[in-house]
């Protein structure tokens, strides 16, 4: 599988490998470069050389050539992949163990944020906030402040996002 | 690999209380290791000086290479103990680098009652000791000790891992083959003679340096014979005639240099791993986690918060991701070396209990240190959970835990209660290195759950009188209960009694993992073998 790195928007999908002789083979848009990266700043591409400048934070990637600055971002495979990138489609959350509520924090019909509380329970003996997976709409507060409940039962509904 | 999506939300009210609160604990811990590192009577100091002696503090920086880092562990051990009269139990013990080698370095602070040994410092030697035989570590002693503290001499004597289990475990390490170097700087009478005595290499320290099995005031009470210092055991008897050390030194820090130089002389073992790659620091921002870390212990909180800003990058692979959700498990890294995490989010269940068991397997496998972060109030209760066999559950993960071969790390984030402690490699299980953080807390149970069973008695022998307590007489008998159960299952206790190896800033412990792991890395690993499973 082909790395992922996005440039103004347009995905790339590139392989480095490495070559017998020790140095580097570029694998980019269906055709294939040599590649060296020299300490001092000196990218060799196909036997042309050009001067760069790097810098990578994390998953972004900085490159300085010709005069122009380039910001590249590194997607990961899985995320890139996965079917739905902002956390859980599930609308139905259940209580992870047996216990009573504390506190619902939120109604029907409101609107909340990815990690906002939604409800927080008490079992044995210690209190856990039961967070919201994704942005969206609670529709259905199950239980009332005070009441137990059993492992799995539901706790609190969220709108069709 | 993927990054942890942290969750939290900086203006919080709660986040804000928790920042206050965990900062305020992070400065009353570093003032108590301030203290118990330098604060000591003016006499005690000059007494020092007057002796010509650095003070313990000044040789340790003498010994060690500049600016490389230092462990130092139990600190404030004994912290709680002997009415404060020991501070850090009158030894200096730490994972440091002498000469470009990783070594264990032990050293009595003559600066605390001349050095002498309380039951609590003979627990810390002998752990020094262990720590260098578990992780096959080269030791420095640096000895300057009035002997053993006689009047609370049966607490350290006679038993198992009393004061004998220090020459027992000098032996052992000399036998497998580690080295070791003493530095005699003052005293070392009775048992204490036997530390450079079993050392592979000793230098002795012209003028205050001795080493005798009867000091003078014992030999003329004995046989009557008078003899000075020097001539009973002095650096140039010991060197010259008797054999007994090594090298003569005409100074503290010549020793110190020759010390060195002994160390320089030593092999260096190849690590039982290789495979560290770049490191990479956590994408969020540590300090986070004093918002992140609650400031009520009953409140829960999410592990992947805390393991977001502890591994490199804040990538985490997560094992079983949807099984066994209340406790997490994966791989990450720290400062480039993979480890294996169990981290729990909640009591244990059966499923959380099996994940971790089949978990545990395989980081043995994969030869993976495991890092466990403990934030637990115990296994599931209840006639349902029973009849599922959570018992026989946590039975396999204690199984897997305790016969691990891969090095274990732990540190208790919050809560160790009960079974969870067993589950979770608690002291017990021989972590090689055990770390808590200020707001831990460790015990049988929860101090309101003890307080409830320890009151009852009281409660229904009131009963028995044909007397229904008042709201006030409850609180009366069960109020003390809970102030004494919090107290002697706080960080600081169990630091004081060497429960731990030493209680962690939350915003140190990445780089305290990294020299722990690299420690735990310098002995081999063998290869994986369990015991049976309950199935």
């Amino acid at each position: 599988m082909r790395h992922a790195f996005i440039l103004q928007d347009i995905e790339h999908l590139l392989w480095l490998s490495k070559r017998a002789d020790g140095g580097f083979r570029l694998e980019a848009e269906g055709r294939s470069h040599d590649v060296a990266l020299c300490p001092d700043g000196r990218l060799i591409v196909d036997g042309e050389t050009t001067q760069i400048w790097i810098a990578a934070s994390g998953d972004r990637i900085y490159a300085h050539v010709d005069g122009e600055a380039h910001e590249l971002l590194y997607r990961d495979p899985i995320s890139r992949f996965a079917q739905n990138r902002d956390g859980s489609t599930e609308r139905l959350l259940r209580a992870p163990m047996p216990g009573a509520v504390v506190a619902t924090p939120v109604a029907p019909g409101q609107t909340v944020v990815a990690g906002e509380t939604l409800i927080v329970i008490e079992s044995m003996k210690l209190e856990t906030a039961i967070q919201s997976p994704r942005d969206g709409i609670v529709e259905t507060v199950h239980l009332a402040v005070g009441q137990a409940f059993e492992r799995d039962a539901p706790l609190i509904t969220l709108a069709e996002a | 690999m993927r990054r942890i999506d942290s969750r939290i939300n900086p203006r919080d009210p709660a986040y804000l209380a928790n920042l206050e609160h965990n900062r305020r604990l992070a400065d009353q811990l570093s003032e108590r290791q301030r203290a118990a590192r330098y604060d000591r009577p003016q006499r005690d100091l000059q007494r020092l000086e007057r002796q010509g002696k650095l003070t313990p503090r000044a040789r340790l920086e003498a010994l060690l290479d500049p600016g490389t880092p230092f462990l130092e562990l139990s600190t404030l051990a004994a912290g709680e103990a002997y009415d404060g009269a020991a501070p850090g139990a009158g030894q200096i013990v730490g994972i440091g680098v002498v000469s470009g080698h990783e070594v264990v370095i032990r050293a009595d602070d003559s600066s605390v009652k001349g050095g002498a040994w309380y039951p609590l410092s003979v627990k810390k030697i002998v752990r020094a000791l262990d720590i260098a035989i578990e992780n096959r570590l080269p030791m420095v002693h640096m000895c300057d000790s009035a002997g053993g503290f006689l009047p609370l001499q049966s607490q350290f004597f006679a038993d198992r891992y009393g004061a004998g289990r220090i020459f027992r475990n000098q032996s052992i390490l000399s036998k497998m083959g580690v080295p070791q170097v003493s530095l005699v700087l003052g005293h070392c009478t009775a048992g204490g003679a036997y530390i450079p005595a079993l050392s592979d290499y000793s230098v002795i320290v012209r003028g205050t340096g001795a080493i005798f099995l009867g000091g003078p005031p014992l030999v003329k009470a004995a046989t009557g014979e008078e003899v000075t210092v020097d001539e009973l055991g002095g650096c140039d008897m010991h060197t010259s005639v008797s054999g007994t050390a090594d090298y003569p030194a005409s100074s503290e820090m010549e020793g110190i240099a020759i010390t060195r130089e002994i160390v320089s002389q030593w092999r260096r073992p190849a690590k039982a791993k290789d495979d560290a790659i770049e490191p990479e620091p956590p994408a969020y921002d540590p300090a986070e986690l004093y918002g992140i870390l609650p400031a009520d212990s009953r409140v829960q909180f999410d592990m992947r918060e805390v393991i977001a800003r502890l591994v490199d990058g804040s990538r985490f692979h997560e094992y079983q991701p949807a099984y066994g959700a209340t406790l997490i498990c994966g791989y990450a890294r720290i400062w480039g070396q993979q480890v294996g995490i169990l981290a729990n989010n909640g009591v244990l269940f059966s499923d959380s209990a099996l994940k971790g068991a089949h978990f545990v397997q395989l980081c043995d496998q994969n030869r993976t240190p495991l890092l466990f972060l403990q934030n637990i109030t115990g296994f599931m209760v209840g006639r349902e959970y029973e009849r599922r066999g959570i018992t026989k559950d946590g039975a396999k993960m204690i199984m897997a835990v305790a016969g691990a071969s891969v090095p274990k790390i732990t540190v208790n984030c919050g809560a160790s209660y009960g079974a969870g402690t067993y589950g979770m490699n608690g002291r017990a299980f021989d972590p090689r290195f055990m770390f808590s953080w200020p707001r831990a807390q460790v015990g049988v149970m929860g101090a309101e759950q003890a307080a409830d069973v320890l009151s009852d008695v009281k409660l229904r022998q009131l009963a028995r009188d044909g007397r229904l307590p008042t709201d006030d007489e409850v609180a009366a008998i069960r109020d003390p209960v809970i102030a004494e159960y919090r107290r002697s299952s706080s960080a600081w206790h169990a630091t004081s009694e060497l429960w731990d190896d030493g209680v962690l800033d939350p915003l140190a412990t990445r780089n305290a993992l990294a020299i722990a792991i690299s420690a735990a890395l310098s002995a081999p690993i063998d290869p994986p073998n369990y015991g049976v499973f309950r199935m």
